[in-house]
Protein backbone atom coordinates (compact mmCIF):
# COMPACT_ATOMS: atom_id res chain seq x y z
CA UNK A 1 0.00 0.00 0.00
CA UNK A 2 1.37 2.83 -1.14
CA UNK A 3 -0.26 5.02 2.31
CA UNK A 4 2.54 3.39 4.70
CA UNK A 5 5.42 3.68 1.66
CA UNK A 6 4.68 7.80 2.12
CA UNK A 7 4.53 7.11 5.61
CA UNK A 8 8.22 8.45 6.33
CA UNK A 9 7.58 11.41 4.48
CA UNK A 10 4.03 11.94 6.19
CA UNK A 11 4.95 11.56 9.86
CA UNK A 12 7.84 14.39 9.18
CA UNK A 13 5.08 16.81 8.06
CA UNK A 14 3.84 16.25 11.83
CA UNK A 15 6.24 17.75 12.72
CA UNK A 16 7.40 20.36 10.47
CA UNK A 17 6.04 23.92 10.01
CA UNK A 18 2.73 23.88 7.99
CA UNK A 19 2.92 24.13 4.25
CA UNK A 20 -0.24 26.13 3.97
CA UNK A 21 -1.12 29.20 5.47
CA UNK A 22 -4.79 30.65 6.42
CA UNK A 23 -4.94 33.03 3.62
CA UNK A 24 -6.84 35.86 3.95
CA UNK A 25 -5.71 36.11 7.30
CA UNK A 26 -2.18 35.43 7.48
CA UNK A 27 -0.26 36.75 3.76
CA UNK A 28 2.73 36.01 2.90
CA UNK A 29 5.22 38.39 2.59
CA UNK A 30 5.75 39.41 -1.56
CA UNK A 31 9.42 38.31 -3.12
CA UNK A 32 11.13 41.49 -4.21
CA UNK A 33 10.28 41.38 -7.54
CA UNK A 34 6.54 40.19 -7.24
CA UNK A 35 4.34 42.55 -9.60
CA UNK A 36 0.87 43.89 -8.22
CA UNK A 37 0.39 46.67 -10.08
CA UNK A 38 1.87 49.81 -11.25
CA UNK A 39 1.67 53.24 -9.95
CA UNK A 40 2.30 57.02 -10.70
CA UNK A 41 5.61 58.44 -8.42
CA UNK A 42 5.07 62.24 -9.38
CA UNK A 43 2.35 63.51 -12.11
CA UNK A 44 4.59 67.07 -11.86
CA UNK A 45 7.27 64.84 -13.72
CA UNK A 46 5.25 63.12 -16.36
CA UNK A 47 5.33 64.61 -19.90
CA UNK A 48 2.48 63.17 -21.27
CA UNK A 49 4.48 61.43 -24.16
CA UNK A 50 1.72 58.47 -24.10
CA UNK A 51 4.45 55.68 -24.42
CA UNK A 52 3.43 53.75 -21.87
CA UNK A 53 -0.16 53.92 -22.99
CA UNK A 54 1.30 52.86 -26.37
CA UNK A 55 3.40 49.76 -24.96
CA UNK A 56 0.63 48.57 -23.41
CA UNK A 57 -0.77 45.05 -24.64
CA UNK A 58 -3.70 45.79 -22.64
CA UNK A 59 -4.95 48.93 -23.08
CA UNK A 60 -4.63 49.85 -19.34
CA UNK A 61 -3.16 53.45 -19.18
CA UNK A 62 -4.82 55.96 -21.31
CA UNK A 63 -2.60 59.55 -21.52
CA UNK A 64 -4.19 62.48 -22.60
CA UNK A 65 -1.58 65.49 -23.45
CA UNK A 66 -3.87 68.61 -23.74
CA UNK A 67 -6.28 67.69 -20.35
CA UNK A 68 -2.63 67.00 -18.46
CA UNK A 69 -4.77 63.29 -17.53
CA UNK A 70 -2.88 59.99 -17.03
CA UNK A 71 -5.25 57.42 -16.29
CA UNK A 72 -4.69 53.81 -15.10
CA UNK A 73 -6.93 51.27 -14.81
CA UNK A 74 -5.65 48.67 -11.94
CA UNK A 75 -8.22 45.45 -13.55
CA UNK A 76 -7.24 45.66 -16.68
CA UNK A 77 -3.38 45.59 -16.20
CA UNK A 78 -1.63 42.40 -16.61
CA UNK A 79 1.13 43.75 -14.67
CA UNK A 80 3.89 42.79 -17.65
CA UNK A 81 6.08 45.73 -16.90
CA UNK A 82 6.59 46.95 -19.86
CA UNK A 83 5.42 50.71 -19.04
CA UNK A 84 7.63 51.21 -16.16
CA UNK A 85 10.83 49.77 -18.66
CA UNK A 86 9.46 52.50 -21.21
CA UNK A 87 9.35 55.47 -19.06
CA UNK A 88 11.21 58.22 -20.66
CA UNK A 89 11.22 60.13 -17.18
CA UNK A 90 11.28 57.04 -14.82
CA UNK A 91 8.14 58.04 -13.90
CA UNK A 92 6.80 54.91 -13.33
CA UNK A 93 7.20 52.20 -10.18
CA UNK A 94 5.92 48.80 -9.73
CA UNK A 95 4.31 47.95 -6.54
CA UNK A 96 4.28 44.25 -4.92
CA UNK A 97 0.54 45.16 -3.93
CA UNK A 98 -2.00 43.35 -5.93
CA UNK A 99 -5.23 45.54 -6.75
CA UNK A 100 -7.51 44.43 -3.91
CA UNK A 101 -11.11 42.76 -4.81
CA UNK A 102 -13.24 45.11 -6.42
CA UNK A 103 -17.11 44.98 -7.69
CA UNK A 104 -16.58 47.58 -10.41
CA UNK A 105 -13.70 46.57 -12.49
CA UNK A 106 -13.95 49.57 -14.54
CA UNK A 107 -13.02 51.70 -11.80
CA UNK A 108 -9.55 53.45 -12.46
CA UNK A 109 -7.22 56.05 -11.22
CA UNK A 110 -7.11 59.17 -12.56
CA UNK A 111 -3.37 61.74 -11.97
CA UNK A 112 -4.01 65.20 -13.38
CA UNK A 113 -2.50 68.47 -12.76
CA UNK A 114 -4.25 71.31 -10.70
CA UNK A 115 -6.21 73.87 -13.41
CA UNK A 116 -3.69 76.28 -11.71
CA UNK A 117 -0.77 73.94 -12.57
CA UNK A 118 -2.16 73.63 -16.21
CA UNK A 119 -2.73 77.28 -16.58
CA UNK A 120 1.19 77.69 -15.57
CA UNK A 121 2.01 74.81 -18.50
CA UNK A 122 0.12 76.53 -20.96
CA UNK A 123 1.55 79.87 -20.10
CA UNK A 124 5.06 78.31 -19.75
CA UNK A 125 4.42 76.23 -23.57
CA UNK A 126 3.02 79.35 -25.07
CA UNK A 127 6.27 81.70 -23.46
CA UNK A 128 8.08 78.36 -24.77
CA UNK A 129 6.25 78.42 -28.73
CA UNK A 130 6.72 82.41 -28.62
CA UNK A 131 10.39 82.61 -28.03
CA UNK A 132 10.96 79.84 -30.19
CA UNK A 133 8.46 81.69 -32.81
CA UNK A 134 10.95 84.95 -31.88
CA UNK A 135 14.01 83.17 -32.55
CA UNK A 136 13.02 81.49 -35.43
CA UNK A 137 11.95 85.28 -36.95
CA UNK A 138 15.02 86.68 -35.96
CA UNK A 139 17.60 84.03 -37.76
CA UNK A 140 15.39 84.36 -41.03
CA UNK A 141 15.67 88.28 -40.91
CA UNK A 142 19.42 87.65 -40.34
CA UNK A 143 19.30 85.07 -43.50
CA UNK A 144 17.23 87.28 -45.28
CA UNK A 145 19.70 90.08 -44.32
CA UNK A 146 22.93 87.91 -45.01
CA UNK A 147 21.55 87.00 -48.61
CA UNK A 148 21.11 90.65 -49.19
CA UNK A 149 24.77 91.28 -48.18
CA UNK A 150 26.23 88.22 -49.91
CA UNK A 151 24.28 89.21 -53.41
CA UNK A 152 26.35 93.18 -54.32
CA UNK A 153 29.60 91.11 -52.71
CA UNK A 154 29.27 88.60 -55.80
CA UNK B 1 -23.24 -8.31 -30.82
CA UNK B 2 -24.45 -5.95 -27.50
CA UNK B 3 -25.99 -3.09 -28.32
CA UNK B 4 -24.09 0.04 -28.99
CA UNK B 5 -24.03 3.46 -26.14
CA UNK B 6 -23.01 6.44 -26.52
CA UNK B 7 -21.97 8.10 -23.23
CA UNK B 8 -20.50 11.43 -22.88
CA UNK B 9 -17.33 12.75 -20.77
CA UNK B 10 -17.04 16.10 -20.02
CA UNK B 11 -16.89 18.73 -20.49
CA UNK B 12 -16.76 19.12 -17.24
CA UNK B 13 -15.30 16.78 -15.64
CA UNK B 14 -13.91 15.41 -11.99
CA UNK B 15 -10.72 14.00 -12.94
CA UNK B 16 -9.74 17.23 -16.16
CA UNK B 17 -9.66 20.85 -15.20
CA UNK B 18 -10.22 21.16 -18.34
CA UNK B 19 -13.25 21.61 -20.89
CA UNK B 20 -13.31 18.81 -23.54
CA UNK B 21 -15.72 16.68 -24.86
CA UNK B 22 -15.70 12.77 -25.86
CA UNK B 23 -18.96 10.61 -26.85
CA UNK B 24 -17.66 7.38 -25.67
CA UNK B 25 -18.95 4.65 -28.18
CA UNK B 26 -19.22 1.66 -25.63
CA UNK B 27 -20.24 -1.98 -26.31
CA UNK B 28 -21.20 -3.38 -22.74
CA UNK B 29 -18.44 -1.94 -20.70
CA UNK B 30 -15.61 -1.22 -23.13
CA UNK B 31 -14.96 1.45 -25.36
CA UNK B 32 -14.83 0.95 -29.20
CA UNK B 33 -15.08 4.46 -30.39
CA UNK B 34 -14.18 8.18 -29.03
CA UNK B 35 -15.32 11.09 -31.00
CA UNK B 36 -13.78 14.19 -29.35
CA UNK B 37 -15.07 17.69 -29.88
CA UNK B 38 -13.48 20.63 -28.91
CA UNK B 39 -13.64 24.59 -29.07
CA UNK B 40 -14.96 25.05 -25.35
CA UNK B 41 -12.38 27.74 -24.76
CA UNK B 42 -11.20 29.22 -28.19
CA UNK B 43 -9.96 32.96 -27.62
CA UNK B 44 -9.31 33.83 -30.99
CA UNK B 45 -5.77 34.76 -30.15
CA UNK B 46 -4.03 34.06 -33.38
CA UNK B 47 -6.13 36.67 -34.79
CA UNK B 48 -5.42 39.12 -32.31
CA UNK B 49 -1.86 39.81 -33.61
CA UNK B 50 -3.89 42.24 -36.17
CA UNK B 51 -4.62 44.41 -33.14
CA UNK B 52 -1.53 43.69 -31.08
CA UNK B 53 1.86 44.88 -32.34
CA UNK B 54 5.17 42.21 -32.02
CA UNK B 55 6.56 43.34 -29.32
CA UNK B 56 2.96 42.93 -27.30
CA UNK B 57 2.14 39.83 -28.83
CA UNK B 58 4.77 37.83 -26.37
CA UNK B 59 2.06 38.55 -23.61
CA UNK B 60 -0.28 37.33 -25.77
CA UNK B 61 1.17 33.98 -26.27
CA UNK B 62 1.97 33.64 -23.01
CA UNK B 63 -2.21 33.65 -21.86
CA UNK B 64 -1.88 30.75 -24.26
CA UNK B 65 -2.10 28.18 -21.47
CA UNK B 66 -1.24 28.50 -17.88
CA UNK B 67 1.26 25.54 -17.87
CA UNK B 68 2.95 26.12 -20.82
CA UNK B 69 2.93 29.93 -20.69
CA UNK B 70 7.33 30.45 -20.24
CA UNK B 71 7.85 27.58 -23.38
CA UNK B 72 5.00 29.77 -25.61
CA UNK B 73 6.61 33.13 -25.05
CA UNK B 74 10.40 31.36 -25.57
CA UNK B 75 8.98 29.88 -28.72
CA UNK B 76 7.47 33.20 -29.89
CA UNK B 77 10.73 34.71 -29.15
CA UNK B 78 13.08 32.96 -30.93
CA UNK B 79 10.94 33.15 -34.00
CA UNK B 80 10.72 36.77 -33.93
CA UNK B 81 14.23 36.66 -33.54
CA UNK B 82 14.80 34.50 -36.27
CA UNK B 83 12.46 36.42 -38.46
CA UNK B 84 14.73 39.54 -38.15
CA UNK B 85 18.12 38.20 -37.90
CA UNK B 86 18.36 39.12 -33.97
CA UNK B 87 21.33 37.17 -32.16
CA UNK B 88 20.82 36.97 -28.32
CA UNK B 89 23.58 36.88 -25.75
CA UNK B 90 24.70 33.59 -24.20
CA UNK B 91 23.71 33.81 -20.61
CA UNK B 92 19.91 34.56 -21.90
CA UNK B 93 20.28 31.65 -24.20
CA UNK B 94 21.74 29.70 -20.87
CA UNK B 95 18.51 31.47 -19.01
CA UNK B 96 15.93 30.64 -21.02
CA UNK B 97 16.55 26.91 -21.42
CA UNK B 98 16.91 27.04 -17.38
CA UNK B 99 13.38 28.32 -16.94
CA UNK B 100 12.29 26.27 -19.47
CA UNK B 101 13.31 23.15 -17.64
CA UNK B 102 12.20 24.24 -14.47
CA UNK B 103 8.56 25.30 -16.30
CA UNK B 104 8.36 21.23 -17.15
CA UNK B 105 9.54 20.17 -14.33
CA UNK B 106 6.55 22.48 -12.53
CA UNK B 107 4.13 21.12 -15.33
CA UNK B 108 5.19 17.74 -14.76
CA UNK B 109 4.85 17.70 -11.17
CA UNK B 110 1.60 19.41 -11.58
CA UNK B 111 0.64 16.18 -13.68
CA UNK B 112 1.68 13.66 -11.15
CA UNK B 113 -0.85 15.64 -8.90
CA UNK B 114 -3.92 15.51 -10.95
CA UNK B 115 -3.15 11.93 -11.88
CA UNK B 116 -2.60 10.77 -7.93
CA UNK B 117 -6.38 12.75 -7.80
CA UNK B 118 -7.89 10.56 -10.27
CA UNK B 119 -6.54 7.90 -8.56
CA UNK B 120 -7.78 8.60 -5.13
CA UNK B 121 -4.35 8.44 -4.06
CA UNK B 122 -4.99 12.04 -2.10
CA UNK B 123 -1.54 12.17 0.36
CA UNK B 124 0.77 11.56 -3.07
CA UNK B 125 -1.69 14.49 -4.63
CA UNK B 126 -0.56 16.89 -1.47
CA UNK B 127 3.08 16.00 -1.42
CA UNK B 128 3.14 16.43 -5.08
CA UNK B 129 1.57 19.81 -5.65
CA UNK B 130 3.85 20.95 -2.04
CA UNK B 131 6.99 20.24 -4.38
CA UNK B 132 5.61 22.05 -7.08
CA UNK B 133 5.12 25.22 -4.97
CA UNK B 134 9.15 25.27 -4.47
CA UNK B 135 9.16 25.58 -8.27
CA UNK B 136 6.84 28.13 -8.01
CA UNK B 137 8.65 29.96 -5.48
CA UNK B 138 12.00 30.46 -7.66
CA UNK B 139 9.38 31.64 -10.48
CA UNK B 140 8.14 34.91 -8.33
CA UNK B 141 11.58 34.86 -6.92
CA UNK B 142 13.43 35.39 -10.16
CA UNK B 143 10.85 36.39 -12.34
CA UNK B 144 8.00 38.46 -10.43
CA UNK B 145 5.16 36.49 -11.26
CA UNK B 146 4.27 32.41 -10.59
CA UNK B 147 2.66 31.11 -13.89
CA UNK B 148 2.76 34.15 -16.23
CA UNK B 149 6.58 35.62 -15.61
CA UNK B 150 6.88 37.76 -18.24
CA UNK B 151 10.43 37.16 -18.65
CA UNK B 152 11.31 35.85 -22.18
CA UNK B 153 11.33 38.57 -24.61
CA UNK B 154 12.49 39.45 -28.37
CA UNK B 155 15.79 40.19 -27.42
CA UNK B 156 16.83 37.94 -24.88
CA UNK B 157 15.70 37.66 -21.04
CA UNK B 158 14.62 40.74 -19.43
CA UNK B 159 15.68 39.95 -16.02
CA UNK B 160 19.10 39.63 -14.92
CA UNK B 161 19.30 36.44 -12.59
CA UNK B 162 22.67 36.06 -10.40
CA UNK B 163 24.74 33.40 -10.13
CA UNK B 164 24.28 33.26 -6.51
CA UNK B 165 20.51 33.22 -7.02
CA UNK B 166 21.60 30.14 -9.42
CA UNK B 167 23.38 28.15 -7.35
CA UNK B 168 20.31 28.88 -4.86
CA UNK B 169 18.22 27.33 -7.57
CA UNK B 170 20.45 24.06 -7.72
CA UNK B 171 20.35 23.76 -4.02
CA UNK B 172 16.15 23.84 -3.73
CA UNK B 173 16.43 21.53 -6.55
CA UNK B 174 18.91 19.02 -4.81
CA UNK B 175 16.57 18.81 -1.76
CA UNK B 176 13.33 18.39 -3.93
CA UNK B 177 14.96 15.61 -5.81
CA UNK B 178 15.36 13.51 -2.75
CA UNK B 179 11.93 14.06 -2.06
CA UNK B 180 10.65 13.67 -5.47
CA UNK B 181 12.15 10.11 -5.85
CA UNK B 182 10.64 9.05 -2.56
CA UNK B 183 6.97 10.28 -4.12
CA UNK B 184 7.97 8.84 -7.58
CA UNK B 185 8.75 5.63 -6.32
CA UNK B 186 5.28 5.01 -4.32
CA UNK B 187 3.23 5.77 -6.97
CA UNK B 188 5.16 3.70 -9.48
CA UNK B 189 6.25 0.93 -7.55
CA UNK B 190 2.21 0.65 -5.43
CA UNK B 191 0.59 -2.75 -6.68
CA UNK B 192 -2.68 -1.19 -6.90
CA UNK B 193 -1.07 1.48 -9.12
CA UNK B 194 0.38 -1.01 -11.42
CA UNK B 195 -2.99 -3.27 -11.57
CA UNK B 196 -4.67 0.12 -12.83
CA UNK B 197 -2.14 1.23 -15.80
CA UNK B 198 -0.09 -1.99 -17.05
CA UNK B 199 -1.38 -2.82 -20.18
CA UNK B 200 -4.39 -0.08 -20.08
CA UNK B 201 -4.69 2.47 -22.62
CA UNK B 202 -1.92 0.78 -25.27
CA UNK B 203 -0.20 2.58 -28.44
CA UNK B 204 1.65 0.51 -30.33
CA UNK B 205 4.63 1.62 -32.00
CA UNK B 206 3.85 1.81 -35.38
CA UNK B 207 0.62 3.41 -34.24
CA UNK B 208 2.59 6.48 -32.70
CA UNK B 209 4.27 6.94 -35.60
CA UNK B 210 1.64 6.81 -37.72
CA UNK B 211 -0.54 9.13 -36.04
CA UNK B 212 2.66 11.52 -35.55
CA UNK B 213 2.56 11.90 -32.24
CA UNK B 214 4.64 13.91 -29.86
CA UNK B 215 5.92 14.29 -26.79
CA UNK B 216 6.30 11.70 -23.79
CA UNK B 217 2.77 10.24 -24.85
CA UNK B 218 5.08 9.00 -28.13
CA UNK B 219 7.95 8.30 -26.36
CA UNK B 220 6.20 5.50 -23.92
CA UNK B 221 5.53 4.07 -26.99
CA UNK B 222 9.35 3.53 -27.97
CA UNK B 223 9.16 6.84 -31.13
CA UNK B 224 12.36 8.99 -30.25
CA UNK B 225 11.09 12.38 -30.83
CA UNK B 226 12.11 15.38 -28.88
CA UNK B 227 13.00 18.81 -30.21
CA UNK B 228 15.82 19.30 -27.64
CA UNK B 229 17.89 16.93 -29.73
CA UNK B 230 18.14 19.36 -32.32
CA UNK B 231 20.11 21.76 -29.97
CA UNK B 232 18.91 24.72 -30.08
CA UNK B 233 19.63 27.40 -28.07
CA UNK B 234 21.75 26.50 -24.81
CA UNK B 235 20.32 22.70 -25.63
CA UNK B 236 23.10 22.25 -28.10
CA UNK B 237 25.75 23.20 -24.99
CA UNK B 238 24.83 19.50 -23.44
CA UNK B 239 27.35 17.46 -23.33
CA UNK B 240 24.82 14.31 -23.34
CA UNK B 241 21.37 14.23 -24.14
CA UNK B 242 19.07 11.33 -24.29
CA UNK B 243 15.38 11.19 -24.85
CA UNK B 244 14.01 8.99 -22.03
CA UNK B 245 12.08 5.78 -24.09
CA UNK B 246 10.25 2.84 -23.18
CA UNK B 247 8.82 0.59 -25.55
CA UNK B 248 5.74 -0.81 -23.20
CA UNK B 249 3.41 1.74 -24.60
CA UNK B 250 0.95 1.64 -21.83
CA UNK B 251 -0.78 4.19 -19.17
CA UNK B 252 2.05 3.05 -16.68
CA UNK B 253 5.06 3.46 -19.45
CA UNK B 254 3.68 6.87 -19.59
CA UNK B 255 4.02 8.30 -16.29
CA UNK B 256 7.48 6.30 -16.34
CA UNK B 257 8.20 8.57 -18.99
CA UNK B 258 7.09 11.84 -17.52
CA UNK B 259 8.64 10.86 -13.63
CA UNK B 260 11.86 10.11 -15.32
CA UNK B 261 11.86 13.27 -17.19
CA UNK B 262 11.54 15.73 -14.01
CA UNK B 263 15.05 14.05 -12.85
CA UNK B 264 16.05 14.49 -16.44
CA UNK B 265 15.49 18.22 -16.68
CA UNK B 266 17.18 18.91 -12.87
CA UNK B 267 20.07 17.48 -14.39
CA UNK B 268 19.89 20.06 -17.46
CA UNK B 269 19.35 22.90 -15.15
CA UNK B 270 22.59 21.91 -12.81
CA UNK B 271 25.03 21.70 -15.70
CA UNK B 272 24.18 24.90 -17.42
CA UNK B 273 24.22 26.83 -14.04
CA UNK B 274 27.57 25.33 -13.24
CA UNK B 275 28.71 26.57 -17.08
CA UNK B 276 26.78 29.54 -17.57
CA UNK B 277 28.27 32.62 -19.25
CA UNK B 278 28.36 36.22 -17.83
CA UNK B 279 27.62 38.94 -19.84
CA UNK B 280 24.11 40.54 -20.58
CA UNK B 281 21.00 39.59 -20.89
CA UNK B 282 19.29 41.76 -23.24
CA UNK B 283 19.97 43.10 -26.48
CA UNK B 284 18.29 45.96 -27.78
CA UNK B 285 15.61 45.47 -30.85
CA UNK B 286 15.29 47.61 -33.07
CA UNK B 287 12.70 48.16 -36.57
CA UNK B 288 10.11 45.18 -37.32
CA UNK B 289 9.83 41.92 -39.41
CA UNK B 290 10.67 42.50 -43.55
CA UNK B 291 7.33 42.14 -45.87
CA UNK B 292 6.66 38.66 -46.63
CA UNK B 293 9.69 37.33 -44.34
CA UNK B 294 8.41 34.39 -43.21
CA UNK B 295 9.91 31.50 -40.53
CA UNK B 296 9.19 28.65 -38.57
CA UNK B 297 10.38 27.49 -35.25
CA UNK B 298 9.76 24.36 -32.92
CA UNK B 299 10.38 23.74 -29.56
CA UNK B 300 9.79 20.86 -27.07
CA UNK B 301 7.20 21.69 -24.82
CA UNK B 302 6.28 19.82 -21.11
CA UNK B 303 4.01 17.81 -23.35
CA UNK B 304 5.88 17.47 -26.78
CA UNK B 305 6.84 19.55 -29.61
CA UNK B 306 5.25 22.62 -30.03
CA UNK B 307 5.49 24.24 -34.00
CA UNK B 308 5.44 28.32 -34.31
CA UNK B 309 5.23 30.14 -37.66
CA UNK B 310 5.19 33.68 -38.41
CA UNK B 311 5.35 36.13 -41.54
CA UNK B 312 5.57 39.83 -41.38
CA UNK B 313 4.07 42.21 -43.41
CA UNK B 314 6.37 45.06 -43.19
CA UNK B 315 5.08 46.93 -40.55
CA UNK B 316 5.36 46.33 -36.47
CA UNK B 317 2.49 44.07 -36.80
CA UNK B 318 2.51 40.33 -38.22
CA UNK B 319 0.85 38.87 -41.26
CA UNK B 320 0.76 35.97 -39.84
CA UNK B 321 1.43 33.69 -36.59
CA UNK B 322 0.17 30.33 -36.08
CA UNK B 323 0.85 28.06 -33.59
CA UNK B 324 0.48 24.20 -33.41
CA UNK B 325 0.34 22.65 -29.64
CA UNK B 326 1.55 19.25 -29.08
CA UNK B 327 -2.03 18.33 -27.96
CA UNK B 328 -3.56 19.05 -31.07
CA UNK B 329 -1.38 16.75 -32.63
CA UNK B 330 -1.58 14.27 -29.70
CA UNK B 331 -5.61 13.95 -30.11
CA UNK B 332 -5.86 11.36 -32.79
CA UNK B 333 -3.33 9.31 -30.67
CA UNK B 334 -5.57 9.58 -27.42
CA UNK B 335 -8.53 8.35 -29.50
CA UNK B 336 -6.51 5.34 -30.92
CA UNK B 337 -5.32 4.67 -26.88
CA UNK B 338 -9.24 5.08 -25.56
CA UNK B 339 -10.82 2.46 -28.35
CA UNK B 340 -10.89 -0.72 -26.33
CA UNK B 341 -10.35 0.53 -23.00
CA UNK B 342 -12.66 -0.23 -20.08
CA UNK B 343 -14.88 2.68 -19.53
CA UNK B 344 -13.43 3.01 -15.77
CA UNK B 345 -9.90 3.22 -17.41
CA UNK B 346 -11.15 6.05 -19.61
CA UNK B 347 -10.19 8.78 -16.93
CA UNK B 348 -6.09 6.98 -16.07
CA UNK B 349 -5.90 6.62 -20.21
CA UNK B 350 -6.80 10.55 -20.51
CA UNK B 351 -4.80 12.01 -17.55
CA UNK B 352 -1.52 10.13 -18.03
CA UNK B 353 -1.83 11.48 -21.91
CA UNK B 354 -2.11 14.89 -20.02
CA UNK B 355 -3.99 16.63 -22.57
CA UNK B 356 -3.40 20.64 -22.70
CA UNK B 357 -7.11 22.07 -24.28
CA UNK B 358 -6.43 25.53 -23.54
CA UNK B 359 -3.20 25.39 -25.71
CA UNK B 360 -4.69 23.31 -28.17
CA UNK B 361 -8.37 25.89 -29.11
CA UNK B 362 -5.75 28.87 -28.36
Amino acid sequence: MGVFKLGGMTLKSLFKKAPTRRYPYEKREPFERTRGQIDMIDIHDCIFCGLCQRKCPADSIVVDRNESRWEYFPYKCVACDSCVRSCPKHDLKMMQERPSITTNAKESRVYELTPEEKEEKARREAEKKAQAAAKAAAAKAAKEARAKEDVPES
Amino acid sequence: MSKRTVIPFGPQHPVLPEPVHLDLVLEDERVVNAIPRIGYVHRGLEKLVEKRDYTQFVYVTERICGICSFGHSLGYSQCIEQLMGIEITDRAEYLRVIFHELSRIHSHLLWLGLLADGFGFEALFMHAWRLREQVLDIFEECTGGRVIFSACDVGGFRQEVSNETLKGIVIVLERLREEYRTIAKTLLDDSSVKSRMVGVGYLSHEQAKEYSMVGPFARASGLEVDERLLGVGAYGELSSFEPILSDQGDCYARCDVRVKEVLQSIDIINELVAKIPEGDVMVPVKGSPEKDAETMMTLEQPRGQAFYYAKGNGSKFLARMRIRTPTSQNIAGMVAALSGAELADVPMVILTIDPCISCTER
